[in-house]
């Protein structure tokens, strides 16, 4: 059954071949942050992805018909939820200039096609059709219409990489919508994340849905990441085991949206171009704000212009 | 021709891994398609397939990661390389053979890979063995008993002891 001959042969083609293509790989390995595969991404992405949506389209196909009547009915509900949400956003718009907060960022979006998936088992990234000639730049936010899947890790001139929540690398910080409670979103190499970091005892329940908290700079606050579906304690553990199902699908993934700089609408910084609307207000407003740079201009609904001073001024 | 369809196959067999790998995975584990495969062309066709698909695959696995590109590269060649070697050393006569190989290969890989990750105490190294890497290993030698034989069903594919 075994042939008595040597595993390694060293003075074969192939061994030298091995050893030049092992020491590529090692240089591959220890250089990676400075290799520029741009065009080579490309091109396996290419040959790829064509691949890849044929196999997910094939598969999908099966439970198109399911998943279609359950699309229309979250469309119905979503219509009602945005109705709902457009009044609440006026209201809190109000509220916010009222109480002298900053206004909210409303979010500019650069909509991205997937040309490309990594299929590690530790780490899992996404190729998107943008780079930086789309404004797309490093540790930039991308979510699917369901939620957060990650951020970008590098940029070339036409494609980025992105490092999805499927990734042993990457870390979320996130609260409870409902307790407010923070942690961290890690993953494990499971089917699920795990919502990590939050001591025994605090109030997590199955269902509840986490956001983004805003900590650290990267990820804008209150972008959804996903459910609660299992919640564990152990007397022995300092920290609960929270398992969490996300809400965009890695699989089912086709197209993103970069978050780049938010636009805001109601904070308006002074400009050449804001010269005249601010030449508007009357004049003992305007000499009371010119000694000093503590002031910001907001708009109303009807376009008035007005001045708002910061509490702390001595005038 | 041979060649040409190998190819063709370590490119759908990439595809697969991504697409298709994680739609039947089992309680969160994937079967590892891509290993399946640079261990069917290495043990069938030698050293020589052995190196050159298993450099590729781990390429085409790795171009799409930049924090461990060359990673899969150079365990993939590695194993391609010795399993290649193997080939001349068994005959492809009992598939026990073929398949309890397999799995000792892929269970040296997940360890190796985890190693060179190194991001766990010992206590979640070992967790991660016997959690995923145990049933990853049983679940892809079903696969690999599957493919096999549909594999050796392919005229070009067939080799001559």
């Amino acid at each position: 059954m075994v042939k008595k001959q040597r595993i390694i042969n060293m003075s074969s083609l192939n061994f030298w071949g091995f050893i030049l293509l092992l020491l590529l790989s090692i240089f591959s390995y220890s250089a990676k942050e400075n290799l520029k595969l741009g065009i080579v991404k490309n091109i396996s992405a290419a040959m790829l992805f064509p691949l890849e949506k044929t196999i997910n389209f094939t598969v999908n196909t099966f439970s198109l018909h399911k998943k279609n009547s359950e699309l229309r009915k979250e469309i119905a509900l979503i219509s009602l939820e945005i109705q709902r949400c457009e009044n609440i956003k006026r209201e809190n718009k109000i509220l916010r200039e009222l109480y002298g907060f900053k206004p909210m960022m409303d979010f500019n979006l650069i909509p991205c096609e997937i040309i490309g998936k990594n299929p590690g088992l530790y780490n899992k990234s996404l190729i998107i059709d943008g780079g930086f000639e789309d404004n797309i730049d490093k540790n930039m936010a991308v979510i699917s219409a369901d939620g957060l899947v990650g951020k970008i890790i590098e940029t070339t001139q036409k494609s980025s990489e992105v490092l999805t929540l499927y990734n042993i690398n990457s870390f979320v910080s996130a609260i409870d919508l409902r307790s407010r409670v923070p942690g961290i979103i890690k993953w494990k190499r499971e089917r699920f994340l795990i919502f990590d970091d939050v001591p025994l005892h605090s109030d997590i329940k199955v269902g509840d849905t986490l956001l983004t908290s805003g900590m650290g700079g990267v990820f804008p606050k209150g972008i959804f990441i996903g459910k609660v579906i299992k919640v564990q304690e152990s007397p022995k553990e300092i920290v609960m085991r929270i398992t969490i199902q996300p809400f965009f699908d890695f699989n089912l993934l086709e197209e993103v949206f970069v978050i780049t700089e938010g636009t805001n609408t109601s904070l308006i910084s002074l400009s050449k171009t804001d010269t005249v609307r601010v030449s508007m207000i009357n004049l003992d407003m305007f000499k009371k704000i010119k000694e000093t740079q503590n002031f910001y201009i907001s708009f109303s609904e009807n376009k008035k212009p007005k001045i708002n001073l910061l509490k702390n001024i001595n005038h | 021709m041979r060649l040409i369809l190998i190819i063709i196959l370590m490119i759908i067999f990439v595809a697969l891994q991504i697409s298709l790998a994680p739609i039947i995975s089992v309680i969160g584990i994937e079967p590892n398609l891509i290993l399946i495969f640079i261990f069917f062309v290495a043990f069938s066709f030698g050293q020589t397939y052995g190196i050159w698909i298993g450099f590729f695959s781990g390429f085409l696995c790795d171009i799409f990661n930049s924090t461990h590109f060359g990673l899969n590269m150079g365990l993939f060649l590695i194993i391609g390389f010795i399993i290649g070697s193997l080939k001349e050393r068994f005959y492809k006569e009992n598939i026990f053979i073929e398949i309890i190989i397999f799995a000792i290969t892929l269970l040296l890989y997940e360890i190796i890979y985890m190693l060179l990750l190194w991001q766990f105490s010992i206590g979640v190294f070992f967790f991660n063995i016997l959690r995923y890497s145990i049933p990853n290993i049983c679940y892809s030698t079903i696969i690999c008993l599957i493919l096999f034989s549909l594999l050796r069903k392919v005229p070009v594919l067939v080799t001559r002891h």
